[in-house]
C-alpha cells in the first residue's frame, strides 16, 4: 500500500468519507425485518397453530355431521312396515298380557333405567317400551324388496342398544320360545355384565 | 463481555430472536450506507438492503462459523450487489443521481458562510469521486470503511484474490486521495 494512512480510520481520507454522514435505514425498514426473523424462528407449533386448529375443526365438523346423520331416523325413507310389525306383536300380545300386564305400564312410567344426567349422555334413542312396535322382525324376509331390507338392515343396526336387545328378547319370551329366550338373555348378561335390567323389563325377559 | 457475533447468529440459528436484533442492531447502519452508497438511489437501497437481511434470516439453518460473521453477511450483500449489476448491464448510476442528497455534516456552529460553502464543495466532490469509481473499486473501499474489513476480508468477501482485492482498493483510495489534493 502506498500510504498506511489511507487505510487508517483516523486518516484524512476515512474523516472526510465519515462526513458524508450516517444514514441510517429507515424505522420502518428496521421493524419489518426484524419481525421477519422472529416469524422464521417461531416453533412450528405455534406457525401451523392456526391451520392445524381449522383442520381440526373441518374434521371434527365432518365426524360430527356423520354420526347425526348416522344415529337421526331416516324421516326420508318410508315408514316402516309398522302394521305388519304390530300384527306380530299382537299376536303375541296374550301371552305378554297375561303374564306381565303391569310391566308393561310400569315400563312406560320408567322408559329408561338411567338417571336423568347418565340419560343426557346416552345414545339419542326412543325408550324400548315406546319403540317396541317399530322393533324389527326377528329374521329377515328372504323375498322382502330392496327398500324393505335396507330399512331392516337399519333397524338392525338400531337394535345394538341394550333397551332393543332386551326388547327382542322379551319378544322371544312372548312367543314362547323360552329356550332361545334365555340363551339371548345369558349372553346379554355376558356381554353387558354392568348393565342393570330394569324391573319392568326383568318380568318380560326372565323365565317366569 | 459481549457475545461475538458469531456467537449470536450461532445463538438466532437455534431459535433466539434476541440475538438476531443485537446482531442487526450492531450492523444496520453499516450495511445500509455500503449498500446505499453502491447504488446511489434510495429507494433501490432499502430494496436492497431488505433482501440481503432477509436472505441472512433464510440461510439461518445453513450457517457454520468458517469466517466473522461480518464477512459472511457482506458476501449476502455483495452476491446481492452483483445480481443488481447484471441486470443493469453491469452500468454505473448516473454520477447526477441524487446529488442534491448529498449531506453537509460540515454545516456546524462556527462556521462563516464562506468556509460553508467551501465544505460542502469539498465534500460534493469527494461524493462524486466516490460515485465514479468503478463498482468494484468502491465496494472494496466501502467495505474497508463501512465493515472496517481487511484485504484479506474483502477478497473473501468479494470472493477475489487477495492481490485483487489489494489492487482494487489501492486503486480506489489513490482517486479519492486525488480528488482531496485538488481541492
Amino acid at each position: 500500500m502506498s500510504d498506511d494512512r489511507d487505510l487508517d480510520a483516523s486518516g484524512p481520507l476515512a474523516q472526510r468519507y465519515r462526513a458524508l454522514g450516517a444514514e441510517e435505514p429507515p424505522r420502518a425498514l428496521d421493524a419489518a425485518i426484524l419481525a421477519a426473523a422472529r416469524r422464521s424462528v417461531r416453533p412450528w407449533t405455534k406457525r401451523w397453530a392456526v391451520p392445524l386448529s381449522l383442520a381440526a375443526v373441518v374434521v371434527l365438523s365432518v365426524a360430527v355431521t356423520l354420526r347425526i346423520q348416522y344415529e337421526q331416523p331416516d324421516t326420508d325413507a318410508p315408514a316402516p312396515p309398522a302394521k305388519e310389525i304390530a300384527a306380530a306383536v299382537k299376536e303375541s300380545a296374550p301371552t305378554q298380557k297375561e303374564t306381565v300386564p303391569a310391566a308393561k305400564s310400569a315400563a312406560r312410567k320408567e322408559p329408561s333405567p338411567f338417571p336423568s344426567a347418565l340419560r343426557d349422555q346416552a345414545p339419542v334413542d326412543k325408550p324400548a317400551a315406546e319403540t317396541s312396535a317399530a322393533a324389527p322382525p326377528a329374521a329377515p324376509a328372504a323375498s322382502a324388496p330392496a327398500g324393505a331390507k335396507r330399512l331392516m338392515a337399519r333397524e338392525e343396526m338400531r337394535a345394538e342398544t341394550p333397551e332393543r336387545e332386551l326388547e327382542r328378547i322379551a319378544l322371544l319370551r312372548g312367543e314362547g320360545k323360552h329356550d332361545e329366550a334365555d340363551k339371548a338373555l345369558a349372553e346379554f348378561r355376558k356381554r353387558r355384565p354392568d348393565y342393570r335390567i330394569p324391573e319392568a323389563m326383568l318380568e318380560r325377559v326372565e323365565r317366569r | 463481555m459481549a457475545a461475538g457475533d458469531e456467537q449470536l447468529m450461532l445463538a438466532y440459528r437455534e431459535g433466539d430472536a434476541g440475538a438476531f436484533e443485537e446482531l442487526y442492531r450492531r450492523h444496520r447502519g453499516a450495511l445500509y450506507r455500503f449498500v446505499l452508497r453502491s447504488v446511489r438511489n434510495r429507494a433501490l437501497a432499502e430494496e436492497l438492503y431488505q433482501e440481503v437481511w432477509m436472505r441472512a434470516i433464510e440461510a439461518r439453518g445453513r450457517y457454520r462459523v468458517e469466517a466473522k460473521f461480518s464477512t459472511w453477511l457482506y458476501t449476502i450483500a455483495h452476491n446481492r450487489l452483483v445480481d443488481h449489476w447484471r441486470k443493469r448491464g453491469l452500468q454505473l448510476v448516473s454520477l447526477d443521481q441524487e446529488e442534491g442528497d448529498a449531506p453537509d455534516p460540515a454545516a456546524g456552529a462556527g462556521y462563516e458562510p464562506q468556509r460553508i460553502v467551501e465544505a460542502q464543495q469539498s465534500l460534493a466532490k469527494f461524493a462524486r469521486a466516490l460515485e465514479a469509481l468503478p463498482p468494484a473499486q468502491r465496494e472494496a473501499f466501502l467495505l474497508h470503511q463501512e465493515a472496517e474489513m481487511s484485504v484479506a476480508e474483502i477478497a473473501q468477501a468479494t470472493g477475489a484474490n487477495e492481490e485483487a482485492a489489494k489492487s482494487r482498493l489501492r486503486y480506489a483510495l489513490a482517486k479519492l486521495k486525488e480528488a482531496m489534493v485538488d481541492e
